[in-house]
């Protein structure tokens, strides 16, 4: 795992290589092995390193064999071995034991179609110095993030928006329709981030720049069709096929010449893919997983009863509110995006743990969600839409109690509260985006705290309407079930989960997560499941549940599933809270940064006053109210450095 | 206490609480519960009716009926106020 910047100069000059030192010296935590910087005429590449694969020889920006190809590579190929034997045989030679030369060759022998053999996580960049053709990809599932911008004379990419906003030709602003994305859906839509003129490359595209022309191209979707199957199809079947899939999916995640470790957060994700580690590489693993104070989110007693189990070397970290405060500007510092919650702060502290252990690598749960029907969001579509086919009836929106088990407030509320906010409608049902639209209109509501400035630059702008016209021509003839699982999978996972929350919070402390379940034959596999070997009836991931038999505790299996979350805006207005809040939440403050209203933001403030809890549109509204801030004081009116 | 009174207090809870001070975005009549108010704020809509009318308003009372604009409240309110007297 690494840290990867280049550039392109398109008006006929040779790139400049103290400014690519310049951008990878703003990446140091995302390789400090090792860092390189190498000019080809009009394209330079620079490369910070984290040593996984082959320690000796796999330094970077590398070239293939001839010189004919330069790379700059962030991530893992883990099917490196079987594709290095293959081209081997067709005729090409190699100078390193690395994936990354791997891939030189493969893209020498198969052109940009060479992603399609790749079975990894990947950002990279090639330069071919004989077409003077530019290709960078991104791998499907957005694991590794790949931003980049033009400039009046340059194009320029970069693991982080950081390294390209060093540039001073790079403008610093916000881009108020990304603004309007993010309060909307918690994420932009790819290629649109919140900063204006800078985009990132969607998950499963590449892109080609040569001469004045920018090609970008998808050259993987998710199939969500699914398989046509009796009523009494092969079910043990598809268990084992899966577990044979997840198996070979770890087995080849576990290539890397450091040792690996894994999180442990006492779900049925992460003790599988614990469990399945330990059946291949039979020696004692170490576990790393996070503790809370505060009884409501923790999950200690679960992560020690699948240590036990598991016979894993185990630490954890215990986070408290003081701790989520205390870390949030760094933790920003690293998202890059406005947060709606806290919940990468404890993820950045077990990261530090994991680094502090020794540990560069480790593997988690991530993406058993969305392929395998996890989410209570799922959930509640499915009932909704069993209301709505009986608006009249008075026992079916009583399964909305069903929801959130783990959330008090929610458990506590009268049945009608909960009517009112999932409420139905008959034009509801045939919105294709029916299973999200209630959180997302929630979420717009903070769209109230911009300034006035801010709403007349989005004026009548709608991210739900532009959101629905980039759906899939045939989304409307998939399941609902697949509808929700898809636009989960396609926007919320890489743009926050893998990123806020998985990738930035990693890399911050120099450790790389691998995700088996985010291998993409296990994803082919769950996209294509019928849902009701996803969800049978309410019971969440029911295929994968069978397939943990015997590899996780019983007691794991069984417990109701409960979302990872950290205390939120309490965490910023207790007696000890730093005194950052306060100076960036002042009406001056509000004011210079110019994205919110300071009235607006002033009532919001009031809603913790005296120990107050906030409603959860409040908390989300405080958590992103001053994570923008923080963006607005470290990017926008900040020059950036190098460090 | 007047009706004129009894619609301003609540306007002003509603818009300062579930609205960040945007006035202009309250109606009488359009709805009010999932729409301006979430469903944690219901509770606190709530609370904050029982505690400023000194009301009681049960589980059951609470419906589009009663709660379900900014008109309804304000009707709702007055007619456990005429309870009372």
């Amino acid at each position: 795992m690494c840290g990867i910047a280049g550039l392109l100069k398109t008006d006929g000059s040779n790139a400049a290589p103290d400014r690519l030192r310049q951008m990878i010296a703003a990446l140091p935590y995302r390789g400090p092995d090792a860092s390189g910087v190498h000019v080809s005429g009009a394209c330079g590449f620079a490369h910070a390193r984290l040593s996984i694969i082959d320690l000796q020889s796999g330094a970077q920006p590398m070239s293939n064999v001839d010189g004919r190809l330069w790379i700059t590579f962030n991530g893992e190929i883990f099917n490196y071995l079987e594709l290095r034997e293959e081209l081997i045989n067709r005729g090409h030679s190699f100078a390193t034991r690395s994936d990354t030369e791997v891939i030189l060759n493969a893209y020498s022998e198969y052109g940009e179609d060479c992603v399609k053999r790749f079975n990894g996580q990947w950002a990279f960049a090639i330069w071919d110095t004989s077409e003077r053709k530019l290709f960078l990809s991104r791998d499907r599932a957005g694991v590794r993030p790949l931003f980049y911008t033009q400039t009046k004379d340059s194009f320029l990419f970069a693991s982080e928006v950081k390294a390209l906003m060093v540039c001073p030709e790079v403008s610093r602003e916000f881009d108020p329709l990304g603004m309007d994305q993010a309060f909307t859906f918690w994420v932009t839509l790819p290629p649109r981030t919140v900063f204006k003129h800078i985009s990132q490359l969607p998950p499963g595209h590449s892109m080609t720049v040569q001469g004045a022309r920018v090609r970008v191209q998808q050259y993987w979707a998710m199939p969500y069709v699914e398989e046509r199957e009796s009523r009494n199809g092969h079910e043990r079947g598809r268990v084992e096929e899966l577990l044979h899939l997840l198996i070979d999916a770890t087995r080849i995640r576990l290539r890397s010449d450091v040792p690996v470790g894994a999180y442990l957060s006492g779900g049925i994700d992460s003790a599988l893919t614990t469990a399945l580690i330990g059946k291949i590489a039979g020696e004692r693993l170490r576990s790393f997983s996070l503790t809370f104070a505060d009884a409501e989110f923790d999950e200690s007693p679960y992560q020690l009863e699948a240590s036990a189990f598991l016979a894993t070397q185990h630490s954890s970290v215990s986070c408290s509110q003081a701790d989520i405060a205390q870390v949030f500007p760094e933790v920003i510092r690293h998202a890059e995006s406005p947060l709606f919650r806290t919940a990468p702060a404890p993820m950045f502290l077990l990261s530090r743990l994991v680094r502090e252990s020794g540990f560069k690598v480790v593997m988690t749960g991530e993406g058993a969600d969305e392929a395998f029907g996890g989410y209570d969001i799922f959930k509640e579509a499915k009932i909704r839409r069993f209301w709505g086919q009986n608006l009249e009836s008075k026992w079916r929106p009583l399964l909305l109690k069903r929801l959130f088990p783990f959330l008090q407030d929610f458990q506590r509320q009268p049945t009608a509260n909960l009517r009112n906010f999932f409420r139905v409608t008959t034009e509801d049902l045939s919105n294709p985006l029916f299973s999200h639209m209630r959180r997302w209109e929630l979420t717009a509501k903070l769209k109230m705290l911009f300034s006035s400035e801010i709403q007349t630059e989005i004026g009548q702008y709608d991210a739900m309407a532009e959101l629905t016209e980039s759906l899939p021509a045939d989304f409307c003839s998939w399941t609902h079930f697949g509808q929700g699982e898809y636009l989960e999978a396609k926007y919320f996972l890489p743009g926050y989960l893998l990123s806020s929350q998985g990738d930035r919070m990693a890399m911050a402390h120099s450790v790389e997560g691998r995700y088996p379940f985010l291998d993409y034959r296990v994803v082919e596999f769950g996209a294509k499941l019928p849902a009701r070997l996803k969800m049978r009836v309410l019971n969440e991931k029911c295929l994968l549940k069978q397939a943990c038999d015997g590899l996780v505790p019983e007691s794991i299996i069984r417990r109701p599933k409960q979302s990872y979350r950290a205390p939120e805006g309490r965490c910023f207005f207790d007696e000890n809270a730093p005194d950052y809040v306060e100076e960036l939440l002042s009406p001056s403050a509000v004011e210079k940064a110019g994205v919110f209203d300071k009235r607006a933001v002033s009532i919001l403030k009031s809603k913790f006053a005296d120990g107050k809890e906030g409603s959860f549109k409040d908390n989300m509204g405080v958590v992103a109210v001053l994570s923008t801030q923080l963006l607005a004081t470290q990017f926008i009116n900040q020059t950036m450095g190098a460090n | 206490m007047q009706t004129t009174d009894i619609g301003h207090e609540i306007r002003s809870f509603l818009v300062d609480n579930f609205l960040f001070g945007h006035s202009e975005k309250l109606q009488d009549d359009e709805p009010l519960l999932g729409n301006v108010i979430d469903s944690t704020g219901v509770v606190e809509f709530v609370v904050y009716l029982q505690e400023r009318f000194a009301v009681t308003v049960e589980d059951d009372e609470v419906t589009t009926e009663n709660l379900g604009s900014v008109r309804n409240a304000i009707a709702f309110i007055e007619g456990k106020l005429l309870h009372k007297a």
